[in-house]
């Protein structure tokens, strides 16, 4: 039923935008009209060369200059014989790009032009004037007559847009629901996408984006645009796994209603038993019973039976209290999921990356410092995928340095409003390891915190940390102390013995 | 030892019957509201206590079984280099508002300002600043400041508004009508140039000056006596004597910070022998008349005989013509200040606040007699500060009125509150073809405007200043416009057809007028951009005033003799009369602040209450008249009648009443609104100028009663040696007088427990009493550092005001004309706290460094600690004041809470409180010393009552270090501490008062 539209006007919807293409293939060397950087300003590039001498450049510079192309022979000449790297890019995309730097040329040209007192163009004459202003307005008419065809064709768009979205039923969900959980077979033996896609939340480590992820960046578009995509996915690795199997229309569309379905309510939860909680009330019951008999009914008649059974269940239930009473507010091992799949394992341990290089301000800030947009930009402005979620978790960053939206991040290490702490007084006066609070950090592909986070994790710490108190001048007005560690009355100085566990050093 | 007293009942011995009732009420409130909330009888029934059970049960399960809420991390997009998350930014910036003026550091955190210091660069104000300064980061968080133009009290946009205005301008310019600024005093010079610019473009244009509390007659003074229409200099710093006609320099008067630091400079000890000498003339109790060595009573009318009899007796010893024709004589023994004033001519200061010509052209003949000019008082270098004269602004009010005027803009000004004849302002208003104000709250003027165009807050605004010649000073936005407003001078020029930002403009400016200064006087070659980037960063850009020329003065006293002539005149058609005065108080000023809570809970520094005005009287006419504290009294003159309540106030001349201004706004915010009474109304013009006291008033009892929110009472201290105090001839003999009783303790200091042992550091603070002058700074910058609530008027009355320091007021001596004493006071760190000994649960605890903690999480409200402290420092919430309906003021809103510090915990219900000596500064120097591998340096840790006091009446520091500025007060002979003969150690040290008097037996 949906066959009725063309795969060429599906296949348009699916071309990236070449504005991006620019960012991503030529943006680090090239720039239109703000002059030469590692490659020429491509301002008027399209002027210069013919379209299909660009195409088979842009495609592989490096055969064109090896097989002595003039042209290509001149510029790597030109810009100091660096060769620029091949492309993978379609025909259809480097006619795009370069129909967007045209443009963009365009635009700049007229400004030049406009500008009155260009002295150059004074001692043109006024025949050639004339001819040139014909041609101008002939342009602007073709232009305006070009752009009411494509407000028009944006129209006829618009209503199929309105028509698709209509038509998405329950059972189609369900269909798409089916499909995607494999509950139904793909007719062309294409994978079940729940293997890899999950649908329900989990806390362990799944690198590929849930369903509830997928359906949120798509669903920006509309819903025939996004089976269009389905279909032909962009990423390499969807690529790969549909390189031999195609999902049908029919199908594809079935999967763009269940992922719309569920943009708004998010992944679903498993249904946790309440295990604790049953046993407890059981146990309650249970003592509850055996005291009652004890008393009144008299039904067992072996009366130690019934006191074992108070006692013991007594003894469970006044433990159950304690320990979940003590474990009130601390969440030691708080793992909760973040908007990112980042992990500090591959980049601390794998990449060697410094903490200090990300999380620039633990040594003189109270805080570390939670790494900007622009800091996770410095590095991967270039580095677009990665090997283990591909692009689609590095697309995340991308997105909110364009749409100027920070990412939200979810704050693991909670400390009370009414505690101080400072990062700068433990990082570089104290000299301890961020490991010694906040675990391996560098094996963590989840992070989680690692330390319960309690006073009285805090006040071991004071007692058994020694102080830099040699090291640091601060400290020379202790005399007593000094005093004490020269004669041997003691043999270290830790930072309770200093005031460390005073009240006042972190609540005020 | 001499009587101290803090109120007059104390004196009598009566008991406080009213208040003290309150406070029995006060101690049931609590439970009484639980139980009437729970509407359980005095029995408890087992239902109630199954009841009760099961709620508490389901409560813990539910307690027990929520989950963490989740907190996110959002980090910048882009991060500004500069902005690190906690970390404080510092801006140096100006207050720049009308009539007040201060150089100040901002400090921000994460991007917002959340509280004002001093700027020690500056050295006009010197790192000081006063309340109203402190709280002005407040009214930036002003949930009733305008959100975006309006037109006829409906939104708008800028366009729109601009689209309709600015033809409007043309048409009334192209037709030749008149278009009126009527602005506040302008003293940034980039303001007035693009006033200029806007008379040039629209000619007709008149700017009026206006100034609600106008110092108009000093300025037409100068004139008529040296053509030079200004306001001098006046050097407090090199007088040995002050004698001020009811002028209160220290608390409101022109620039009372910088008078401040001037005058302190010459009463600290310090070592020293000498100290200046104060008398003050006035009618009622002023800030600065409570620090004056001797104050004198007298009635408004009496100033100018006073001041005549003064002048000629002066003139006699000088030679110099006498007029005594028909004068009557002094009021007062004037024999022996006349004495003090031939001595040390040339090195005295006679100042005078009224706002009559006449006798501002007697105060200058005085001071020229003295041989004052060029020494103490200094024309060259004059004060720009208030530039309006009313004789200006009463023709301008006329002309509106006959409908001769188009098009006005108001600018900073509110007249429809603060005019003396507000009614006539607002039918003039009606006759305009297009109003239009600049105010960023609907206020009582902007409400009656066809378009409101807000101005941006100050710190959100470029800005300059020159509040005295030769000191330009700069003002730099510290946050993004929080709301759509625009800076006045931006919507002037759009007017104008200028597109230009007004921070392009100011640096043109510079760089046209000021910048040539800097060369012409510093030969140190600059590029402009070094020069601004400088003046920038510094806040201030000073000229040298040895640079300036001393041009000669020749005194016009052709007028003398018909100024006297008015003067004994005027007095006798007053005689025998009641006098109304009308001040303005410290905390409220004119009014246009109202709406701050924490101006309006500051207690008066005088009379100690907060959250009104009132008639003050002397106790002998109320006793004659039978009127008591709290009595609410009609007040009638010819054009004006209130109802206010009267409070007995000692030392208040008799036979006169005063009253503050600036209160009973109606359009300030839920705040200000109806919050005293306005008394603007009896101010009246005559000699041309706005008067601020009225003869002829009628005053009769209505037989209703007012309950003050008064706060002195809250803590007594029994009589014990709070106060000690000695005279100058006395301390010079023996540096220990009047603080005998130190050493005697010292020496009998005995105590159970074990010494503490403070290692490394040991915090202090020594508070010098002859430099406080009481003017509640440090209050408020304690409130704002240390996020203190505010609790409004009712629960003042309750005595829970929960201000971590407080300034106690004692008097002493007659109740006609009292000595007084003011005490900052502070929780005190004893070393043997025995707050410290009562708690149940260790929250109170005693540190390494000497200070006394409190840890909130842990306190359970028992209040024991409160009940055992001397000195009455601990404060209770005894609500939440925090997101709470009831406490409607910042702590209840978004926007409010922005001015919170992030550093210090906001306390909740059921926990006491008390000052920590601004322990998150003393950690954050700390940590400062440590990671800078050094010791810490004496200064390196400035507590916020210390940082900005005007006074300099604090020093903190170590106790351990022997050479510390603060070893060295707490060795002064002066030294001693509160209630000392408990023998707790405290570790605030308070040095003996010293006044220059002449010794008198006791």
């Amino acid at each position: 039923m949906l066959n009725f539209l063309g795969t060429g006007l599906l296949s348009s919807f699916a071309q990236t935008d070449p504005a991006e293409l620019f960012d991503d293939y030529c943006a680090d060397c090239h720039s239109i009209g703000e002059g030469d950087m590692k490659g020429p300003d491509l301002l008027g590039v399209e002027r210069k060369y013919n379209e299909d001498w660009l195409i088979k450049f842009i495609r592989s510079a490096k055969t064109m200059i090896s097989s002595g192309d003039k042209k290509a022979v001149d510029i790597w000449e030109k810009y100091n014989k660096s060769k620029m790297p091949d492309t993978n890019l379609s025909e259809l995309e480097i006619k795009s790009l370069i129909q967007y730097i045209g443009n963009l040329n365009k635009n700049k040209v007229e400004v030049i032009t406009s500008t009155p007192s260009n002295e150059n163009k004074s001692s043109v004459s006024n025949s050639t004037n004339q001819k040139i202003e014909n041609l101008n307005s002939k342009i602007d008419k073709y232009e305006t007559e070009l752009q009411n065809f494509e407000k028009k064709i944006d129209l006829i768009l618009e209503y199929h847009k309105k028509s698709f979205s209509a038509r998405i039923t329950d059972e189609e969900i369900n269909r798409g629901k089916e499909l995607f959980e494999g509950d139904r077979p793909f007719t062309n033996n294409v994978p079940v996408c729940v293997t890899c896609h999950n649908t329900f939340k989990i806390d362990s480590l799944n690198w590929n984006p849930s369903a509830h992820d997928i359906a949120k960046v798509l669903s920006n578009r509309d819903n025939m645009e996004m089976s269009t995509i389905i279909i032909n996915p962009s990423s390499n690795k969807m690529k790969e796994v549909l390189k031999d199997n195609k999902l049908t229309d029919d199908e594809s569309f079935y999967i763009t209603a269940f992922l719309q379905s569920i943009v708004k309510p998010g992944l679903k939860e498993h249904k946790k038993i309440p295990i604790k909680l049953i046993l407890f009330i059981i146990v309650c019951i249970l003592m509850f019973i055996s005291f009652f008999d004890l008393i009144f009914t008299k039904i067992v008649k072996q009366k130690w039976l019934n006191i074992t059974v108070c006692f013991v269940t007594a003894v469970f239930i006044g433990n159950t209290i304690i320990v979940n009473a003590r474990n009130i507010g601390l969440s030691k091992g708080y793992t909760p999921i973040q908007p990112i799949k980042f992990s500090h394992k591959i980049h601390v341990k794998e990449n060697k990356i410094n903490c200090i290089f990300c999380h620039n301000s633990p040594e003189f800030s109270i805080e570390s410092g939670i790494p900007s947009t622009n800091v996770c930009m410095n590095c991967h402005n270039k580095i677009k995928s990665g090997e283990m979620t591909g692009q689609f978790e590095i697309n995340k960053i991308k997105k909110s340095f364009k749409n100027k939206k920070p990412i939200e991040w979810i704050k693991i290490h909670n400390l009370p409003d009414h505690v101080f702490f400072s990062h700068a007084q433990h990082v570089n006066v104290g000299k301890i390891e961020c490991q010694t609070c906040h675990g391996a950090i560098d094996e963590m592909d989840i992070t989680s915190q690692h330390a319960s986070l309690s006073m009285g994790w805090c006040v071991k710490c004071h007692r058994e940390s020694e102080v830099q108190f040699e090291n640091n001048k601060y400290y020379s007005n202790h005399k007593e102390l000094h005093n004490d560690l020269k004669l041997g009355k003691i043999n270290n100085v830790t930072a309770d013995k200093i005031g460390a566990n005073d009240c006042a050093k972190c609540h005020y | 030892m001499k009587n101290y007293w803090k109120s007059i009942e104390e004196k009598n011995q009566k008991v406080i019957s009213k208040i003290a009732e309150e406070k029995d009420m006060s101690q049931n409130t609590i439970i009484e509201t639980l139980l009437e909330v729970m509407k359980f009888d005095n029995s408890t029934s087992r239902r109630d206590f199954l009841k009760l059970g099961g709620f508490s049960l389901a409560a813990a399960t539910l307690a027990a079984s929520c989950e963490a809420p989740i907190n996110k991390s959002i980090p910048f997009l882009i991060k500004p280099e500069e902005v690190v998350s906690g970390i404080a930014n510092y801006y140096a910036s100006s207050l720049i508002d009308g009539s007040d003026y201060c150089s100040i550091l901002v400090k921000t955190r994460e991007g917002r300002p959340i509280k004002i210091e001093g700027n020690e660069l500056s050295t006009l104000t010197k790192g000081g600043t006063n309340a109203r300064v402190q709280a002005s980061v407040l009214s930036l968080y002003d949930t009733e400041r305008l959100k975006e133009p309006l037109h006829k009290n409906s939104k708008t946009s800028w366009g729109e508004a601009d689209n309709k205005i600015t033809p409007l301008l043309n048409s009334i310019n192209t037709k030749g009508s008149k278009i009126v600024i009527l602005s506040s005093t302008i003293i940034s010079p980039s303001t007035n140039s693009v006033y200029k610019a806007f008379v040039k473009k629209f000619p007709n244009t008149q700017i009026v000056y206006y100034d609600a509390i106008s110092a108009s007659a000093i300025l037409m003074g100068n004139k008529k006596s040296f053509n030079r229409q200004v306001i001098p200099d006046y050097r407090f710093d090199k007088a040995d004597i002050i004698v001020s006609f009811g002028a209160d320099f220290l608390g409101t008067w022109l620039s009372p910070i910088e008078y401040t630091k001037q005058y302190v400079q010459n009463r600290k000890l310090n070592g020293k022998s000498t100290m200046s000498k104060h008398i003050q003339f006035e009618t009622g109790m002023s800030l600065t008349g409570s620090n004056a060595d001797e104050r004198i009573p007298i009635k408004p009318s009496e100033e100018g005989i006073i001041l005549i009899n003064i002048y000629n007796q002066l003139a006699k010893i000088n030679g110099s013509p006498v007029y005594n024709i028909n004068v009557p004589i002094s009021p007062v023994d004037i024999k022996p200040i006349v004495n003090e004033l031939w001595t040390k001519r040339e090195k005295s200061l006679i100042i005078s606040n009224s706002n009559d010509i006449d006798i501002q052209i007697l105060v200058n003949a005085t001071n020229y007699l003295l041989g004052n000019y060029l020494n103490t008082i200094d024309l060259d270098t004059p004060l720009y500060v208030k530039q309006g004269i009313d004789s200006e602004m009463e023709a301008f009010v006329i002309d509106m009125e006959e409908g001769n005027i188009d098009a006005l803009i108001i600018n900073n000004v509110n007249p429809a509150y603060d005019y003396q004849n507000a009614e006539r302002f607002k039918r003039g208003l009606t006759k305009l073809k297009l109003s239009i104000s600049l105010a960023n709250t609907l206020d009582e003027t902007a409400a009656l405007v066809d378009y409101v165009c807000p101005d941006n807050h100050f710190l959100e605004s470029w800005n300059d200043a020159e509040p005295k010649r030769g000191f330009f000073s700069l003002a730099q936005p510290t946050i993004h416009k929080l709301f759509n407003t625009r800076a006045s001078q931006e919507s002037l020029l759009k007017w104008i057809g200028e597109n230009i930002d007004y921070h392009n403009y100011i640096q043109k400016y510079w760089e046209e007028f000021i910048f040539p200064l800097k060369n012409e006087f510093i030969n140190t070659e600059f590029e402009f951009r070094q020069f601004w980037n400088k003046s920038l960063q510094e806040g201030v850009f000073e000229i040298p005033s040895s640079t300036v020329s001393k041009k000669s003065l020749k005194f016009d006293s052709i007028t003398l003799q018909d100024t006297i002539y008015t003067i004994v005149q005027n007095k006798k058609s007053v005689f025998g009369d009641i006098e109304l005065q009308l001040s303005e108080s410290v905390a409220i000023g004119h009014g246009k602040h109202a709406n701050n809570p924490w101006l309006q809970e500051l207690p008066d520094p005088i009379s100690k209450i907060c959250w009104d005005n009132y008639a003050t009287i002397s106790p002998i006419y109320a006793s004659e008249n039978g009127l008591q504290n709290g009595d609410i009294v009609t007040i009638i003159s010819d054009s004006a009648e209130i109802e206010i309540p009267v409070l007995l106030q000692p030392g208040q001349a008799k036979d006169t009443i005063s009253i503050a201004l600036g209160y009973g706004r109606e359009n300030a915010g839920k705040v200000g609104n109806k919050v005293g009474k306005n008394v603007f109304q009896f101010g009246h013009i005559a000699n041309g100028n706005t008067q601020y006291y009225r003869s002829r008033i009628k005053i009769s009892k209505t037989g209703k009663t007012h309950l003050f929110a008064l706060t002195q009472t809250h803590h007594s201290m029994e009589g014990r040696a709070i106060v000690r105090e000695t005279t100058l001839d006395n301390y010079i003999e023996n540096h220990s007088s009047g603080n005998e009783m130190h050493e005697k303790y010292h020496e009998k200091a005995r105590t159970l427990y074990k010494a503490q042992a403070h290692i490394g550091y040991h915090w202090g603070l020594s508070i010098d009493l002859n430099a406080c002058t009481g003017c509640g700074n440090c209050v408020i910058a304690c409130q704002a550092e240390n996020n203190v609530p505010v609790i409004g008027k009712d629960e003042v009355r309750r005595r829970r005001i929960m201000h971590w320091m407080r300034i106690d007021r004692y008097y002493s001596d007659s109740i006609e004309n009292p000595q007084v004493y003011h005490q900052p006071i502070m929780c005190q760190h004893c070393d043997k706290a025995p707050c410290e000994n009562v708690c149940p649960v260790s929250a109170t605890m005693h540190s390494n460094d000497g200070l006394n903690h409190i840890a909130y999480n842990r306190c359970v409200g028992t209040r024991y600690c409160m009940n055992n402290c001397p000195y009455k420092v601990r404060r209770f919430n005894w609500y939440a004041y925090s997101e709470n309906e009831k406490f409607d003021f910042h702590m209840n809103s978004e926007l409010g809470r922005m001015v919170l510090n992030p550093d210090v915990v906001v306390r909740s219900r059921g926990v006491v409180e008390k000052c920590s000596l601004c322990i998150q500064r003393i950690q954050e120097g700390v940590a400062k010393a440590k990671l800078e591998n050094r010791l810490l340096i004496d200064g390196d840790i400035k507590p916020a009552c210390l940082q900005s006091c005007p006074a300099d009446a604090l020093v903190f520091g170590n106790i351990n270090d022997e050479n510390s500025k603060l070893s060295l007060k707490h060795l002064d002979k002066r030294n001693y501490h509160l209630l000392e003969e408990l023998s707790i150690l405290p570790s605030v040290g308070y040095l003996t008062k010293v006044r220059n008097k002449p010794n008198i037996k006791a």
